[in-house]
């Protein structure tokens, strides 16, 4: 009776053991860089109410903001970061334009100035409501390739809602 | 004797592989979400064109210019693209979904899982680009889901460009004005798909009433509430939200469009409590036959007798007869009512049981038919088997749906004073074992039939000022025991029971009872 016991673990365990490697085994592609990509709000939009905090992260804009890119990248081999020192070509591309080139430069308070790649882009009055993808592109000196896929949204600027016909309380509220 | 060692760790060893390998016969065993085909409803919109392939995304692509991108359904729109591939056949492919509600439908319940979001394309147009690469095409808004849709000009099975749409919600009501108890019919279009933009939370003078969805009606709810309060103007909101509650800074999130619709509603006058009523869910075939307590199981191996009632659904105590065939002839034979007996309150493994009461007894005939007239119990409500037993086997089953069933209110109440709302015929699953209770339009809490196999006696207090004051009963998802991740509008009113809800592709027929009581 202790053998089909033992048996029955034993087959069990290696069901645990084998199944987890052989998901593992198919691993992820080789990469020449890793990348780092988000956007936030330009301070002063060109077509659009600035928002009360510039600079925040969100990838969610209405048409006339500003989406600023912000980029970080890091040569996966050499462990260098991406900068004017080793890339030859740092863009992103963006549904209806031209190439955004991207710009090394600090950013940040004096004291606390941060090293990173940007690119604003202003959202056209006319561009198309919905989801977009953006594509962060890096090739370096030495022939190498980096990309990052990012997506937005873009948003019509806020519409009254159905508005009751009574005063707002807000108002008589200030006087 | 004293295990050694090494036998010892073979136990472990044993124990443990026999652990792991239960588990994983049991992560196959549970919960198996079923996705619920929509009944075919009236007043909802069919999918408004053919599927199409959206293409595949390529690196450089091009914007198109929608006029108007913000509409409601019905208008013109106009679409134009340019420095496109020249004098090609363009698809315009408009970015969607099918929704559907997901039951997990056991022996002995039904569970309510969620929801399931099926992204698709329909095909909006199909037209060409000139020798310079442009094109021009018109549509109408298409009855749909509300918020953006995407919208791809496919070329060659790819998507050279993309434009955007939003549709946009809006709310009417009908009347705008009467006295306390009128009927106040609401309905919104372009409601939508994704989970933050699929459930309307219902306030009444800032008072949550409950909430609503448009899962399976392409974008539009219809419901109704009961005009309430003292004469005056009262205000009526459909707040966006996520899940059931109110979301009160929509306007910050992602999807603004979806922020609150108000409207005000007038009452003249309070010329007494309205008589009780019941408020039907939409009529509709059922798509799926997994319902409850039995369906398809049980049956002796080998099974070809059959069985049918002449009524398939009814309250308590309501007759019906069983007819069945293919059993063994002059065999007595007897009619089991199965239902369950338990609870979920702390449940923590299983809680109910099955239990079966004789309804009907007798001997087939020599052609192996069999027929017996049945008095449905005074028990719980929903789907329930009725099985023919020969020989302590089952030989054939059918099944009966328990309408819930309204049974007393006190006319007129003191101020301060408690009062009772009886119901009869509550049932045991997720979809029907609760109803949700609203006092003048606020959610006040929920009462539960199983413990107490389907007979309710839901208690109340007379609150407000002296006059009407209206209770309404409505179903509720009970998302508790067992808890599923991420379900929406659970343990509230379901709204807009009569044509967006879980239980009707199942059958689950579920009424709303609208109620008054007099303070005096």
């Amino acid at each position: 009776m202790r053998r089909p016991l033992v048996l029955l673990g034993f087959v069990a365990a290696v069901i645990a053991l084998v199944v987890p490697a052989a998901v593992q085994a198919a691993g992820p592609t080789k990469l020449d860089a890793f990348i780092y990509v988000d956007t936030v709000n330009g301070t002063r939009p060109t077509g659009a109410k600035p928002r009360p905090i510039g600079c925040t992260q969100s990838n969610v804009f209405t048409r006339g903001e500003q989406m600023v890119f912000r980029v970080w990248g890091t040569d996966a081999a050499t462990g260098d970061v991406l900068s004017t020192e080793n890339v030859s070509d740092g863009y992103v591309t963006f549904p209806g334009m031209a190439n955004q080139k991207l710009n090394w430069g600090a950013h940040g308070a004096t004291s606390n100035r941060v090293w990173f790649w940007t690119a604003p882009v202003n959202i056209p009055a006319d561009f198309p409501l919905g989801t977009g993808t953006a594509r962060v592109v890096f090739k370096t000196d030495d022939g190498k390739t980096g990309t990052y896929d990012y997506q937005f949204t873009i948003v019509p600027a806020l519409k009254a809602v159905t508005k009751p016909k009574a005063k707002l309380a807000s108002r008589a509220a200030n006087r | 004797m004293r295990p050694t060692r090494s036998r010892s760790l073979r136990r472990v060893v044993a124990a443990c592989g026999a652990l792991v390998l239960a588990a994983a016969l049991q992560s196959v065993a549970t919960a198996a979400p079923t996705p619920v085909t929509p009944p075919q409803m009236p007043g909802a919109a069919p999918l408004f064109g053919p599927l199409a392939d959206a293409g595949v995304a390529v690196e450089t692509v091009s914007t198109l210019k929608t006029v108007p991108d913000v509409a409601v359904p019905g208008k013109p729109v106009t679409i134009t693209g340019a420095g496109l591939p020249k004098s090609k056949d363009v698809r315009l492919v408009w970015m969607t979904a099918n929704v559907r509600w997901v039951l997990d439908p056991k022996a002995d319940s039904v569970d309510y899982i969620g929801r399931k979001v099926d992204k698709i394309g329909v095909a909006l147009a199909n037209t060409q680009t000139d020798a310079s690469g442009a094109f021009k095409a018109s549509f109408r808004v298409p009855k749909d889901f509300g918020g953006l849709h995407d919208i791809f000009a496919v070329v060659d099975g790819k998507q050279v460009a993309k434009g955007g749409f939003l549709l946009e919600r809006t709310v009417r009501m009908t009347p705008t004005r009467g006295p306390v108890g009128t009927p106040i019919k609401v309905t919104v279009v372009g409601m939508g798909s994704p989970t933050y933009e699929s459930v309307g939370a219902v306030l009444y003078d800032n008072k949550f009433a409950g909430a609503i969805s448009a899962n399976t009606t392409r974008g539009v709810s219809v419901f109704t509430i009961r005009a309430s309060g003292g004469v005056g103007t009262h205000w009526i909101e459909v707040a966006g939200s996520s899940h059931t509650v109110p979301y009160l800074n929509m306007q910050q999130s992602p999807v603004p469009w979806t922020d609150g619709h108000r409207l005000a509603f007038r009452i003249t006058a309070d010329k007494g409590a309205p008589k009780p009523s019941v408020e039907q869910p939409k009529a509709v075939t059922a798509t799926i036959a997994e319902r409850t307590t039995l369906q398809n199981a049980n049956l002796a191996a080998g099974a070809a007798a059959s069985a049918q009632l002449s009524s398939t659904s009814g309250p308590i105590l309501s007759k019906t007869t069983l007819s069945a065939g293919g059993l063994s002839a002059g065999q007595p034979y007897v009619v089991q009512w199965a239902s369950v007996v338990g609870n979920r309150v702390n449940c923590t493994g299983q809680c109910w049981n099955f239990v079966n009461e004789v309804v009907g007894n007798g001997v087939a005939g020599a052609d192996g038919t069999a027929r017996a007239d049945i008095k449905i119990p005074d028990g719980l409500g929903g789907w329930h088997a009725v099985q023919v037993v020969q020989g302590g086997q089952v030989k054939a089953q059918t099944s009966y749906f328990v309408k819930r069933t309204f049974v007393s209110i006190p006319k007129t109440v003191k101020a301060g004073r408690p009062f009772i709302v009886e119901l009869k015929g509550v049932g045991w699953t997720q979809l029907d074992n609760t109803v949700a209770v609203t006092y003048d339009n606020a959610y006040v809490g929920y009462a539960c039939g199983f413990n107490s196999n389907g007979y309710v006696r839901i208690q109340l207090f007379a609150t407000g000022n002296k006059g009407t004051h209206l209770i309404d009963l409505y179903p509720l998802l009970y998302t508790q025991q067992p808890a599923y991740p991420y379900p929406q509008l659970g343990m509230v009113p379901l709204l807009g029971f009569a044509m967006d809800a879980p239980g009707l592709g199942a059958g689950y027929d579920l009424p709303a009872f609208r109620l008054a009581i007099k303070v005096v």
